[in-house]
């Protein structure tokens, strides 16, 4: 028999993320590395921890293999707790079918029995995707103050990118009263973080009812929160002031990298009183050669590095010999790059090696027509052999060889 | 590896004063190294390499950092139902007087080796560096028949080592306190045994009652004519840190590569507490050549042939050359330092300069703002 909690979270990690292309075609997207050490998963996780939500269910779908294994029994995250704690929970059969989840609140609506088990009066609902830091325990403060049935987290967002998020509409107590997604016109720039709480048994009956008609999405943005707006519900829009970053796509996941390296830019990620967690590899400390020249870059454990670094990051175990260059890179674990290559603007994923001599990527001041520049990427043990060329915005497929 | 070990954080030879300065509030096993480890790493990560589980490790005094260090074992897969680790704090009785000898402890954690169900046992110090392969070590045991075997290296010997002379089956025939000036590579014993428990526990009685000091100057330099001694040679890097000299050269070993590559093996790596610290940051003035350097600092200055540990922070100008410089230390703009060792949490201010020489570094203690 479990303790009842009063909050439990459950946190979506089953997209694709098909917008990070090769960087996520053999892995989902939570589980993409982040900053030198971090995976982009560690945000929500430590920011539950740190909220003091000690109970966090993970649905997985999409190649779950390194999420699963990176997530483990929660220890690294102080998830591996002996009443709650973490679960992962995949799309399962029953008897002789199941399914797959059909949408973000289907995937909610089939681990009803999981979240039965702790009778939570709220669920927090997250997803894997964004880098930022958050207080969960202050959104709910503010949801039990408002007498909410929902509320969601909203970040002002400059008004001409407004059009690219889901809007609320607010009043001045911060209650919604109209949601639009992506409209042409946005009437307020309070842009949904797709942060959500919910008082449960409101929650429950919504997924329940979605779930009997068949021409739903079954998804919180399209369909449950609509639908609860639309029937009368209380719902408020929760005001979050800080960084906050959704590395989707190929160039956010780039600039998102570059912006550790801004000292103007407010995410601190060794605050002692928000610390980010994440799984340790075994490594060494990282050794910096006589050749070596290093400037505004981070260089994480275990990288032995002879090479000329310029505002780039290097995550660990990477091998930089004599005579390359690196530039506004963000080099992930164990990749080689042997001497005399030339690698800029580029994102390089895990165990790939950029051969002797060979180029990839350019710098965007090359490239007159904006178009046709873009970041280069290099896949999961992709090689570029000796004296090729990788041109901005191209990629290589994990394991690819050019 | 059927065998559990007994590890001795502290030297009983007599000898830890020369190293005072940096093991003043810490016993010598902890004394951190190679910018993220700590000495008692590298004999831990060679045992559990050769999956010895049962590791008892002997605590005189100071060890808070010890046990903070290594809490339940679970950093070197030692936090276990089966085996595992145990702090064996002394015992303190009325009449109670620090046992500055390894029998009378032995014989006082009798309990421990009691419960030791493996017939096998390692005997040995912590305050080495080296990456040991305990199963070849073990392997040649058996196949030798002996009593002991003892871990020796060929190096040249300084004051009051014990010299082996070996014969072609590498048993040891003659053992010598090192004392004339003669000056050539020699085997030398190491404070590494490895024997059965039943030969450990008549030692033990006999080492108590005869007054018996170290295993090494009491059993092997003594007993190698009665016990069927064998010697087994680790041929790669061994350093016993035993002066402030000493840790700031076995520091600056690792900056070469292959010294690296024998110690920090990826087959039997070398195993530390991890902490969540952010990785280095470098800035705009950084200069680094030639450096070990752990996650957490912010460098911009420059540094070369030195060992920066986790959380240092280097101000711009700041110029650092063959030292070593502990968690947490800010070292601040322009400041200067050469061949100086720096403690935990200490600052040393702009501007200042602290010069010493390879031989006679400069120790800047713990928590000391300069």
């Amino acid at each position: 028999m479990k303790l009842k909690k009063e909050m439990i979270a459950m946190l979506l990690a089953g997209g694709q993320g098909s917008r990070l292309y090769v960087l996520t075609s053999s892995r989902a997207k939570p589980a993409v590395p982040f900053g030198g050490k971090y995976r982009i998963i560690d945000f929500t996780l430590s920011n539950c921890s740190n909220s003091g939500i000690d109970t966090v269910g993970v649905l997985t779908q999409y190649k779950p293999l390194e999420l699963n294994a990176y997530i483990g029994t929660g220890q690294p995250w102080d998830l591996d707790r002996m009443n709650g704690g973490i679960q992962v929970l995949p799309p399962y059969v029953t008897g002789s079918d199941g399914q797959w989840y059909k949408g973000t609140a289907n995937a909610i609506y089939q681990n009803i029995e999981f979240i039965e088990q702790y009778s939570p009066t709220y669920v927090l609902i997250l997803s894997g995707d964004h880098v930022y830091k958050m207080d969960y325990d202050k959104m709910l403060k503010f949801h039990k103050e408002k007498g909410a049935d929902a509320t969601i987290a909203v970040i002002d967002v400059p008004i001409d990118q407004a059009s690219a998020f889901g809007i609320m509409n607010t009043n001045e107590d911060l209650s919604i009263y109209e949601f639009e997604e992506k409209p042409k016109e946005p009437k307020s720039t309070k842009a949904s973080m797709g942060v959500y709480i919910f008082t449960w048994e409101k929650l429950k009956k919504y997924m329940i009812e979605d779930e009997a008609n068949p021409s739903s999405s079954n998804d919180f943005g399209k369909n449950i929160i609509p639908n609860m707006l639309n029937a009368g519900e209380r719902m408020f829009a929760y005001p979050f002031d800080g960084y906050w970053k959704d590395v989707g796509t190929v160039d956010s996941l780039w600039e998102a990298n570059m912006d550790l390296l801004n000292p103007t830019i407010p995410l601190n990620l060794s605050d002692p009183l928000w610390r980010i967690y994440c799984r340790h590899s075994l490594t060494t400390p990282h050794f910096i050669g006589e050749s070596a020249d290093i400037k505004n870059s981070m260089i994480t454990e275990g990288c032995d590095v002879e090479a000329a670094v310029n505002n780039s990051i290097l995550f660990s175990d990477v091998t930089a010999e004599e005579g390359a260059t690196i530039d506004y890179s963000v080099i992930m674990r164990n990749v080689k790059i042997e001497s005399g290559a030339k690698v800029q603007y580029a994102i390089i994923a895990d165990d790939a090696i950029i051969e002797e001599g060979a180029v990839v990527g350019a710098p965007p001041e090359d490239y007159p027509d904006r178009d046709s520049w873009g970041i280069a990427v290099i896949g999961q043990g992709a090689r570029v052999r000796a004296g090729q060329k990788v041109l901005p915005k191209e990629m290589l497929a994990p394991g690819e060889s050019r | 590896m059927d065998a559990f070990c007994i590890l001795f954080t502290d030297t009983y030879d007599g000898n830890e004063t020369k190293l005072s300065e940096l093991s003043g509030k810490r016993t010598l096993a902890s004394i951190p190294f190679a910018a993220r480890y700590r000495l008692i790493d590298f004999m831990l990560s060679s045992l559990v390499g050769a999956r010895v589980h049962n590791i008892g490790i002997i605590t005189k005094s100071k060890y808070g950092s010890l046990m903070d260090h290594l809490g339940w074992g679970k950093d070197w897969d030692l936090d276990r139902k089966n085996g595992g680790l145990k702090i064996l704090t002394p015992f303190a009785t009325t009449d109670f007087s620090y046992n500055d000898n390894q029998f009378e402890i032995l014989k006082s954690v009798h309990g421990y080796i009691d419960s030791m169900l493996p017939e096998y046992c390692v005997i040995a110090n912590a305050n080495m560096v080296a990456n040991i392969d305990f199963n070849e070590m073990f392997a040649r045991h058996i196949e030798s028949g002996a009593d002991i075997s003892v871990l020796c290296t060929k190096r040249l010997p300084a004051d009051s080592d014990t010299e082996l002379t070996l014969d072609e089956t590498s048993k040891v025939t003659k053992a010598i306190i090192h004392t004339t000036s003669k000056n050539e590579e020699t085997y030398i014993a190491e404070d590494v045994f490895i024997m059965e428990k039943s030969l450990l526990y008549a030692l033990i009685d006999h080492g108590v009652s005869y007054g018996w000091r170290t295993f090494k100057k009491d059993v092997i330099a003594k007993k190698f004519a009665e016990l069927n001694i064998t010697a087994y040679e680790h041929k790669g890097y061994f350093k016993i840190i035993d002066s402030p000299e000493v840790y700031l050269s076995a520091n600056l070993d690792m900056l070469n590569r292959e010294t690296r590559q024998d110690i920090f093996r990826s087959s039997q790596p070398i195993l530390t507490r991890t902490k969540d610290s952010v990785p280095t940051k470098y800035g705009d003035n950084a200069r680094v050549s030639n450096c070990y350097v752990a996650d957490g600092c912010v460098i911009d200055g420059e540094i070369e042939n030195s060992i920066i540990f986790r959380n240092v922070k280097i101000g711009k100008g700041a110029k650092i050359s063959n030292s070593v410089i502990m968690q947490n230390s800010i070292i601040e703009q322009d400041a200067s330092l050469e061949c100086v060792i720096i403690d935990k949490n200490v600052k040393i201010t702009e501007n200042k300069e602290i010069r010493g020489v390879k031989n006679l570094p400069v120790v800047v203690n713990k928590g000391k703002t300069v």
